[in-house]
Order: structure tokens, then sequence, then C-alpha cells
């Protein structure tokens, strides 16, 4: 859980790249070859450090069609299922409140 | 819009998809780049230490122009980047180089002999962290490891190489090619490696010849006899072994398929065990080398499975037109 005021970033440790649309990350301690969608992959680039939750959460409804309240939802999911892999760190948490 | 955007996927599937939409089923998707022959250390059994010579320095690349062909292996497709030497800390750019490679985004694995590693050097590492950094430990004892790289307090530097990228948590690879000289320290060295946790582990059994086609290098060549020996004193190396020579039996070599290598001095080739014949990046694009020249090459050695001849260890020839 955390709140749109957090800021996350990628895990240095995690080798990344565009391959067009898409994006391939590699897991090196579990050794998986993981692939991002188009949209998980706007959303990892934008993983810089710069951007709070809520920015992540704009940034992907300017740049794909889709209803607001699916985006956020979406987006909330799949940050906390980067998390749970420990493919992006904290940068600014303020702790284990719900994002919604 | 569904929130599935992060997904498993084998090699295989990766590389089937990207194939799919790839260019007359090529793709220059892995690459090996010999950035320099220049080295601080003249391992007796050393490749490109003939090239390890003032008078060849000018003629290898300048930065520019590994700036240049940088950019055109990323357009072209590369993801993973292995930046070799020589020793790859010996070129004054190398850090700029590294640091444009990885704002690509290639996956690059670095190729050294780690004597160069330095706290500030590791530092740096950390901060622009690579797949893997591989290193050469021919020995535990410093004699034995200094007799192969003949250079005096190489053993300590390479040991404070370790540690310092252990200390920094960046994936490792120590390795080791069995030599007549070292013969006794192969299982020494697996242990050695074992001992430090997530650290991998590769022997390597071949020697090639100089690039300038010399052959007095295979004096230190342990005989496939010997090199059995070692492997059977270890299980998990013996099944290692065993499971290469299974694949060995239906791997088909990729090279110029998604595969490609580039000398110091310019040369895309089909790979580094394979330099008869090179594409000049200095007067060419990439794209053009890697899709209408490359393909035409020979290949000497089409299947690996010539490498593991029943009768025999048959060394890779590696003789090079360059420079």
């Amino acid at each position: 859980m955390f709140r749109l005021t957090d800021i996350f970033e990628k895990n240095g440790r995690i080798p990344w790249r565009r391959v067009e649309e898409e994006a391939i990350l590699v897991d090196q301690d579990e050794g998986d070859l993981l692939k991002l969608t188009p949209v998980g992959a706007a959303i990892w680039e934008a993983l810089d450090g710069s951007r709070t939750v809520q920015e992540l959460i704009t940034h992907i409804e300017q740049n794909f069609e889709a209803e607001p309240k699916r985006v956020k939802h979406d987006v909330l999911s799949f940050l906390k299922k980067l998390r749970r892999e420990g493919l992006i760190e904290p940068k600014h948490f303020a702790g284990a409140e719900k994002g919604e | 819009m569904a929130c599935d955007f992060l997904s498993s996927v084998t090699d295989r599937e990766f590389f089937k998809r990207l194939v799919a939409k790839s260019e007359r089923g090529r793709l220059p998707l892995i690459g090996q780049w010999e950035l320099t022959c220049r080295c601080n250390l003249h391992c007796i059994h050393c490749y490109t230490d003939v090239y390890n010579h003032p008078q060849y320095f000018p003629k290898e690349l300048q930065t520019e122009e590994v700036l240049r062909i940088l950019g055109e292996l990323h357009k072209g497709g590369c993801l993973w980047l292995t930046l070799t030497g020589g020793e790859i800390f010996m070129r004054k750019d190398f850090f700029q180089i590294y640091k444009v490679a990885k704002d690509k985004g290639f996956l690059i694995t670095l190729f050294t002999n780690g004597s160069l590693i330095t706290e500030e050097v590791s530092d740096f590492l950390k901060e622009n962290p690579p797949f893997s950094v591989e290193i050469s430990l021919h020995a535990t004892s410093k004699e034995i490891f200094e007799k192969v790289t003949q250079g005096e307090g190489s053993f300590q530097k390479v040991l404070r190489a370790i540690n310092l990228l252990l200390e920094r948590n960046l994936h490792l690879v120590l390795k080791v090619t069995g030599l007549t000289v070292n013969r006794d320290e192969i299982l020494k060295i697996r242990a050695f490696v074992k001992g430090l946790g997530n650290v991998s582990f590769k022997f390597g059994e071949e020697i090639r010849n100089r690039l300038d086609g010399s052959e007095d290098v295979f004096e230190y060549q342990l005989s496939e006899k010997e090199l059995r020996e070692i492997e059977e004193k270890d299980p998990q190396m013996l099944r290692e072994k065993e499971i290469q020579l299974r694949e060995a039996e239906t791997y088909q070599c990729e090279s110029g398929f998604f595969n490609f290598h580039i000398d110091a001095y310019g040369m895309l080739q089909l790979c580094s065990g394979n330099r008869m014949k090179g594409y000049d990046l200095r007067k060419g694009s990439f794209h053009d080398g890697f899709y209408n020249h490359l393909p035409h090459f020979p290949c000497r050695f089409p299947k690996k499975e010539f490498m593991f001849k029943k009768n025999g260890f048959i060394p890779i020839k590696a003789v090079s037109s360059t420079p």
C-alpha cells in the first residue's frame, strides 16, 4: 500500500531496455526475462524517481485512451506488483497507507 | 487497458517473437565487442596479446567511431552487448563509452582481468550496474596466477576487485581456462568460487591460436583426457560437461543470425572465434554489414558439435585479418 504522493524509481540492478513498443527486463536473481506491455513499458520508463504515483497515473491518462478510474486502478496494481517483485524501490515513501 | 502489464517470457518465446518481426529472419540481438587489444597483463594463453603493442594502438577505433557504431547497434536492435579486450579499462574513454551504452539500455557484460578495478571503478559500476562482470581467476595461488598473467602483483589486485564488486552486490562471474600450468588449480578455484556465495563459475576448455595466426599458445592446451580427469573429480562439472556434449549434438551456430562480433579495428565478424572475414564498419554501416555481408562470410565450424569431436579436442581457429 502506498500514497499517491509516494515516489518510486526503478531498481538500478535490473537491466532493461525498450524493444519496439514493449520493454524487456532481466531479473538476474530469478533468472527471468520479463516482458512489459506497451502501457507497462510507459509506466516503467516514467519511473525515474521524479514523479509521484499520482503523476504517473496522469502521465498514463494523457498517453493512453482509457477510463481514468481504470487507469488509476491498473497503475496502482502494477506498481504493487513491481514492488512485490523488487523491481522498483521507494525514493520518497510515506508509509503503509492505502493509495486510493 | 488491462492491468496485466508484466509477464515472464521464456528465452525461446522472446526470440521467436522477435524473429517474427525481424528482417530476413536475422536480428543482431547479441554482440561481442573487443574494444581494445591493449592490456596491462600478458597472459600466456591470450590470443589478443600479439596486438598489445603501441604500433597497433592508433589503428584501434577512436571514441567518436565507437559511439557512432554503438548508436547503429542500438538502432539495429542489439540487446545484449559484451565489452571485452584486451583489457577494457585500458581505454581512457571506457567510462564514456560504457555510460553511453548503458544509457541506451544495452544489457552489458564486461570481460575484464579485474586488476584495474579500484574502489572508484567499482563505485562507478555500482552507480551504473552492468548485467554482469566476468573476471578471469587463473589460480588460487599467487605464484601460479602470476605465472599465467606475467604481471607482478596482479593476483592481489584481482582479489581486491572481486571483494570490491561483491561488497557492491554486483553480479560476478569468475572463470578459468584450463591450462597446463594451472591444471591442479581448477578444482580449488571452483571451491573458492563456491565459498563466495552468489558468484557464478565458468570453466573454459578451449585455447585459440593468437590473432596473428601463431600457434605457440597450444603448448598450454590440456588434452581431452586431462580435461575429463579434472571434470570427473567434480560431479557438478561432470554433469555440466555431459549437458554441454548433449546440447552440442543438436546446437546450431547462431552467429550471423542473432550474434555478431566487432574487433578493436571496427571489423564486423561472425564471432570472436571466426575472423576469417570482416566488414569494415569504418567504411559502411552496421546494418549493411550485418544483413548484406555477414550472411555470406565463411564459417569453418557451422555446428558447435565440431568443437567436441569424439576423437579429441579440436581448438577453434581465430585468425584475424586485422590490423
